[in-house]
């Protein structure tokens, strides 16, 4: 009998808590221009001539913020789309969210408008115009009355990634060489920011979604046991569907329009995670949220020091760097997955 | 409001669970209709009938997970339809035929969660919820495999974890639809004799869906029989569960005999040709 007390609650997150911490601390540290950390925190001189305080504050540090946002919440709402359609191969995307970002961000730069709105540029003004219209119709699609079936949700949720999916072929068709070069370079997704703004644009989101994921996991363990027995537990089934994916798709819309559709960590991390921490969602939420900061901050690191000073897109190293290791585990913990042979 | 609705009145409502002129369709098929049934606070009662003749939809309508077509459903005198969700599930627990195991959940982690209703906003059990769970699984005798996933057990141990995971609950009405369909002899006996004796010490109102018609007998002072959608027949099993109303329901012939105390025994009875 495993009851969740908050002991035993601190004692199984607080690893993924200090991996996360570890890796703040230490990565803003490492680059490919070295850092005299003593000069970055000796804030008697002149911050704008202050060439170590510039690296640390107003590239690193905002760069591994970002990254742990972004982290967080693909990992978080991976496992909650996974509870929610009761489907081990859900990901943050699975329901057309980062594609209608993906064509709000190509279709920004194929205008190329120029408007800022809320001190954000067309770019991931539009990707997040764009994740928001595609949850708007999928969620229209899905409604019934008093249900929310999960059946549709997934089917519609799909479907408009596709139709999505071939707008953004179309697009790519009709621009030319530069334009084409940036929506590329776009979808690869990055975390290369100045200061602190895109971190403080993504922040209320992030926190509005991540208290609903965890307020919401407790019903989403019964949940995963059908509707109908859900329902005999006390749970509004319909509320906590919609609230799922609303709040879920929302904080996956706001790090897609900031960082671009960085992919495979809100597949694996909550797979990984789930091999340490169980399937409690109460638990395995939080201990992805981390995981995945943690997780991200380190690729990012990677991404931007492994070939000196060229970067490699971060989208393109999380998934060179999770899918073997999550091979590994997979292989190590087969029977856990619930292969009894 | 609700959360206090029987201890706040002064007295306990005598019906625990009523239906009124009941019709419910899937789609254009009717499956139950025009059906009124009353249950006392504290009845023991046995719903039995052929495959498709409606028990598993009146038990889910009785338990407030369906509404009604037509007419209404009752919890202690109030329409389900004035209970928040959660608040019913206080009060009534509904264990179906099976669960789907899923994500490696344990049996212990699954019957903790029959707490649900009961928990706050915090993400946390208390040691309350703990302690009820454990005690739920002694009762069920599931206990020794409460670290087991779910996706580990045979057919009959995962049904007598959605027992304790209704136990846990702490209900005041029980509903249970086919609890022991794939239980051995020594459980379904066991599983029985369990709800008959909470059904005395805890007066817990409950409603069993059986095919078995020997353990109706043996088990239900009340026995309401279901064909086509509708009640046929309802009281003690003797009165019930007669030869005539049988093979009426079920087209089989019976035989019948009787325990030493009376309770009827009902075997069987095909034609010559056709025995082994």
């Amino acid at each position: 009998m495993k009851a969740l007390s908050p002991a035993r609650f601190a004692a199984t997150v607080t690893p993924f808590a200090l991996f996360f911490l570890g890796a703040l601390a230490i990565c803003p540290l490492v680059g490919a221009v070295p850092l005299d950390l003593s000069r970055a925190l000796d804030f008697s001189a002149d911050r704008a001539a202050n060439a170590d305080y510039q690296l640390l504050f107003v590239l690193r540090l905002p760069r591994a913020l970002l990254a742990a946002l972004t982290g967080s919440a693909l990992a978080m709402a991976g496992a909650a789309f996974q509870a929610l359609l009761r489907n081990p191969l859900a990901e943050p995307y699975t329901l057309g969210v980062s594609s209608g970002g993906a064509l709000g961000a190509v279709l920004a730069i194929k205008l190329g408008l120029d408007i800022t709105f809320a001190g954000l540029s067309s770019v991931p003004l539009f990707s997040f115009a764009g994740s928001l219209s595609a949850m708007g119709v999928i969620y229209l699609l899905a409604r019934g009355r008093g249900r929310f079936p999960t059946s549709v949700l997934l089917l519609s949720g799909v479907t408009i990634s596709f139709f999505f999916a071939s707008m953004i072929l179309f697009i790519h068709y009709i621009a030319d060489f530069t334009e084409n070069q940036q929506m590329i370079r776009w979808m690869m997704g990055g975390l290369d920011i100045v200061g602190f703004s895109a971190v403080m644009q993504v922040l209320p989101l992030w926190i509005v979604g991540a208290l609903a994921v965890l307020y919401l996991a407790r019903d989403l363990n019964v949940l995963s046991f059908g509707d109908v027995y859900a329902s005999s537990k006390g749970i509004d089934v319909p509320r906590t569907q919609k609230g799922t994916f609303i709040f879920a798709s929302m904080m996956t819309g706001a790090v897609v329009s900031a960082a671009g559709p960085i992919g495979f960590v809100g597949l694996i991390v909550p797979h990984a995670l789930r091999f340490f921490t169980g399937p409690d969602l109460r638990v395995l939420a939080p201990a992805s949220a981390l995981a995945g900061a943690g997780f991200l901050i380190l690729c990012d690191t990677a991404a931007r020091t492994i070939l000196g000073s060229v970067e490699i897109p971060v989208g393109v190293l999380t998934a060179m760097l999770g899918g073997p290791f999550f091979l590994f585990l997979l292989m190590r913990h087969k029977r856990r997955l619930g292969a009894t042979d | 409001m609700a959360r206090d609705y029987l201890k706040n009145s002064t007295r306990r409502p005598a019906t625990a669970l009523r239906a009124e002129g009941v019709s419910f369709a899937y789609r254009s098929d009717w499956v139950l209709r025009d059906v009124s049934l009353s249950v006392g606070d504290g009845e023991m009662v046995g719903l039995v009938g052929p495959n498709g003749s409606g028990k598993s939809t009146l038990v889910r309508l009785m338990a407030g997970l369906l509404a009604p077509g037509q007419g209404r459903t009752y919890l202690f005198d109030r329409p389900f339809h004035d209970y928040p969700r959660r608040d019913a599930a206080r009060y009534i627990s509904y264990v179906p035929q099976d669960m789907p195991a899923v994500f490696g959940f344990t049996a212990g982690d699954f019957v903790i969660m029959g707490r649900r209703p009961h928990q706050g906003y915090l993400p946390f059990d208390t040691e309350h919820d703990e302690r009820l769970a454990v005690e739920a699984m002694r009762e069920t005798e599931t206990d020794g495999f409460a670290d087991r996933p779910l996706t580990e057990l045979s057919g009959g141990e995962r049904q007598r974890v959605l027992v304790a995971a209704a136990l846990a609950q702490e209900p005041s009405v029980m509903l249970l639809d086919e609890p022991t369909a794939s239980l051995d002899l020594h459980y379904q006996v066991q599983i029985h004799s369990l709800l008959r004796r909470l059904n005395r010490a805890r007066t817990i109102t409950t409603i069993v869906v059986t095919h078995d018609l020997n353990l109706a007998c043996l088990f239900f002072p009340r026995v309401i029989v279901l064909s086509e959608g509708r009640i046929v027949a309802d009281g003690p099993p003797r009165d019930v569960l007669t030869p005539e109303r049988i093979r009426d329901v079920y087209k089989v012939d019976v035989s019948y005999a009787h325990h030493g105390d009376g309770t009827p025994m009902i075997v069987p009875h095909p034609g010559a040709e056709d025995r082994g």
